[in-house]
C-alpha cells in the first residue's frame, strides 16, 4: 500500500515544515494553495495569485496546475535544488525550483495551504504505447529494414484503382512489393484486399514481378492458408518495438504547409 | 516522332543526380510548353519542381502531352557518362525512352519507361521572410564546412546578415554570409527569421548547385525553404524542404 501523510489545513509553519520534511526524503508532495508564481529563464513570467496544485515529484520535477485545462501553467521538467522558506515580511511561504543547466528559477509565493499530501507511490507498471496504422507506415517508411529485408522505400499511401497501397516498395532484386499494414491481429479481409491492390498493379505494369506482404503482429489461420494459396507473405512486425522509433522531434511534412498558409 | 536536344548534357547530369537522390522514380511531364516535373520524396520532407521552357533546348519536337516515368537511378548511371561537350538528346518511343549523347561520338542509350502515374501536388504557398542570392560555389562551400559537425542546419537571417549554423553531437560551427563581405549577391529580409532543417536534404541536393551559378534561398521562421536553382533561359530546378520543429 502506498504510504500517505495528509496535512488538512496546515498553518504555514507547519506547513513548511512537512514540504521540508517530504522533500528531504525525496517523496511525492501535493499542495492545494493559492499561490503566485514567477518563472525566470529563456523567458519570464508571472501568474497572480490564485487557488492552484502545486505537484513536487520524486524526482524533483515541478508541476503548477490552474483549476482548469489539461497541461500546467507553468512547470520545472527537473530541479537541481528545491527550497522551501517563510518570508516573515510578506508573510509567506516561498518555494524555489531552481535548474542551472540552462538556468531557470520557478519562484512560488504560497499565502494559504490548504491541504499538503506527502505520498510514497510505487510505480512497476510498464508503459506501452498504443501506435496508429499511419504511424507503423510512417515509421516502416523510413525504415523499410525493420521489416528484416533490403527493401527500399519508393511511395506511401500509392493510390491505385481499388485505394490506397500503404507501403510501396523494392526489394533487392529490382522487384515492386506491396505491403499493407495491419495493426491488430491480420483477417481474412487484409489479404483479399491486398490481392486487390496486387491485380490492380498488374494490370498496367508489365513484366515486373509483385510481392505482396502482410506486415501485422499476427494472422488468423484462415487468413493464413489464403495468404499462402494466393502465393503472398506474412511478416509479424513488433509494434512494441517500431513503437520506439515514433519521432519525438515533431517532424512535419511538406503537406501540413500546403493548406491555410 | 518526339524529341529534344539540350545543349549541356553535363547539366542534365546534375539535375537529375539531385532529383535521384529525392525520388527513386518519377514522371517527367513532356508538354508542348516544355518538360516538367514536381514530386515529393516518400518521407515527404523535400518536394522537387524542375521546369525546363522549351525556348531552352535547341531542338524541340513534342505534340501533345507525354508523361513519361523514370527510375532516376538507371537514367543518372547512363548520364554519368556524359563527358564535357556533349549535347543531350532525349527521344521518346512507345514505352521506352533513347538517351542520347551528341559529341565528338554519338552514343545512345535506351532504358524502358515506367508505367507510374503523375502526382498531382500543389505548390506550397509560403509567405517568405528571407530571399538570399549567394553563388552556388559559395553554396557548396558552406555545406561542406559545416558537414563535419553538423546533423542540422540552423539558418538565422536579421539584418543584413545570413547565419547557417550547423549543429550536431560532435558540436556547431557557424557560417556568417554578408552582401560586404561579397558571400552574398543580394538578400532581403522583411524580418527576422530562424529555422532549422535536416542537413542530408541540402547534401542530397547539393549536385543541382553545379547546373546553375547561383542558389537562391528563401524561408521564414519555422516554414520550409525553398532552394531554386536557375538554368539558362528561364530554366528552374527548385525544391522545398520541411522545417525541423523542435
Amino acid at each position: 500500500m502506498a504510504n500517505i501523510v495528509v496535512h488538512e489545513k496546515p498553518d504555514l509553519d507547519r506547513a513548511r515544515e512537512a514540504i521540508r520534511n517530504a522533500l528531504s526524503r525525496r517523496k511525492n508532495i501535493y499542495i492545494l494553495a493559492n499561490c503566485s508564481v514567477d518563472y525566470f529563464g529563456r523567458s519570464s513570467s508571472h501568474l497572480d495569485f490564485g487557488e492552484r496544485l502545486i505537484i513536487i515529484k520524486s524526482d524533483g520535477a515541478v508541476l503548477i496546475h490552474r483549476p482548469t485545462g489539461h497541461s500546467p501553467v507553468n512547470w520545472q521538467p527537473e530541479t537541481s535544488y528545491i527550497g522551501v522558506d517563510y518570508d516573515s515580511e510578506e508573510g509567506m511561504l516561498v518555494l524555489k525550483a531552481l535548474r542551472t543547466k540552462p538556468r531557470e528559477l520557478v519562484t512560488v509565493k504560497l499565502s494559504d495551504v490548504f491541504l499538503i499530501v506527502e505520498a510514497e507511490l510505487r510505480d512497476p507498471g510498464a508503459f506501452y504505447m498504443h501506435i496508429s496504422e499511419k504511424e507503423i507506415r510512417d515509421i516502416l517508411a523510413a525504415n523499410p529494414k525493420l521489416l528484416g529485408e533490403n527493401f527500399t522505400t519508393i511511395d506511401i499511401e500509392k493510390k491505385v484503382e481499388p485505394g490506397f497501397i500503404d507501403l510501396y516498395l523494392k526489394d533487392e532484386k529490382g522487384n515492386v512489393v506491396v505491403i499493407e499494414i495491419k495493426r491488430l491481429t491480420a483477417r481474412v479481409d487484409a489479404v483479399r484486399q491486398l490481392k486487390k491492390y496486387i491485380d490492380s498493379l498488374k494490370n498496367y505494369m508489365r513484366t515486373e514481378k509483385i510481392r505482396g506482404i502482410i506486415a501485422a503482429p499476427s494472422i488468423t489461420k484462415k487468413a493464413y492458408e489464403l495468404l499462402l494459396k494466393e502465393k503472398l507473405e506474412f511478416k509479424q512486425i513488433n509494434i512494441e518495438a517500431l513503437a520506439k522509433h515514433v519521432s519525438k522531434e515533431g517532424k512535419k511534412s511538406l503537406f501540413d504547409y500546403f493548406k491555410g498558409v | 516522332m518526339s524529341r529534344i536536344v539540350f545543349s549541356d548534357a553535363r547539366a542534365w547530369r546534375y539535375l537529375m543526380t539531385a532529383i535521384g537522390k529525392i525520388i527513386e522514380e518519377g514522371v517527367l511531364r513532356f508538354t508542348e510548353e516544355g518538360v516538367t516535373l514536381r514530386a515529393m520524396d516518400p518521407s515527404h520532407i523535400v518536394m522537387v519542381d524542375l521546369s525546363m521552357p522549351r525556348a531552352v533546348f535547341e531542338e524541340y519536337e513534342i505534340s501533345g502531352v507525354k508523361n513519361v516515368g523514370i527510375n532516376f537511378n538507371d537514367l543518372v548511371k547512363i548520364l554519368r557518362r556524359t563527358t564535357k561537350n556533349d549535347r543531350l538528346g532525349l527521344e521518346l518511343r512507345e514505352e521506352k525512352i533513347a538517351v542520347m549523347f551528341l559529341g565528338s561520338s554519338e552514343r545512345m542509350f535506351v532504358l524502358p519507361t515506367l508505367s507510374i502515374s503523375e502526382e498531382k501536388l500543389p505548390e506550397p504557398r509560403i509567405p517568405f521572410k528571407v530571399s538570399a542570392r549567394i553563388t552556388s560555389s559559395t553554396f557548396r562551400d558552406v555545406l561542406k564546412d559545416v558537414d563535419p559537425v553538423a546533423e542540422t542546419l540552423r539558418f538565422v537571417c536579421e539584418k543584413e546578415v545570413f547565419k547557417v549554423i550547423g549543429k550536431g553531437s560532435r558540436g556547431e560551427a557557424e557560417v556568417v554570409l554578408t552582401e560586404e563581405s561579397g558571400a552574398l549577391i543580394d538578400l532581403s529580409v522583411e524580418e527576422k527569421a530562424e529555422a532549422s532543417y535536416s542537413i542530408e536534404y541540402f547534401k542530397n541536393i547539393v549536385p543541382a548547385s553545379q547546373a546553375s551559378d547561383t542558389t537562391t534561398i528563401k524561408f521564414a521562421t519555422n516554414m520550409p525553404c525553398r532552394l531554386d536553382f536557375e538554368l539558362a533561359g528561364e530554366g528552374r530546378l527548385t525544391f522545398y524542404i520541411a522545417p525541423r520543429v523542435d
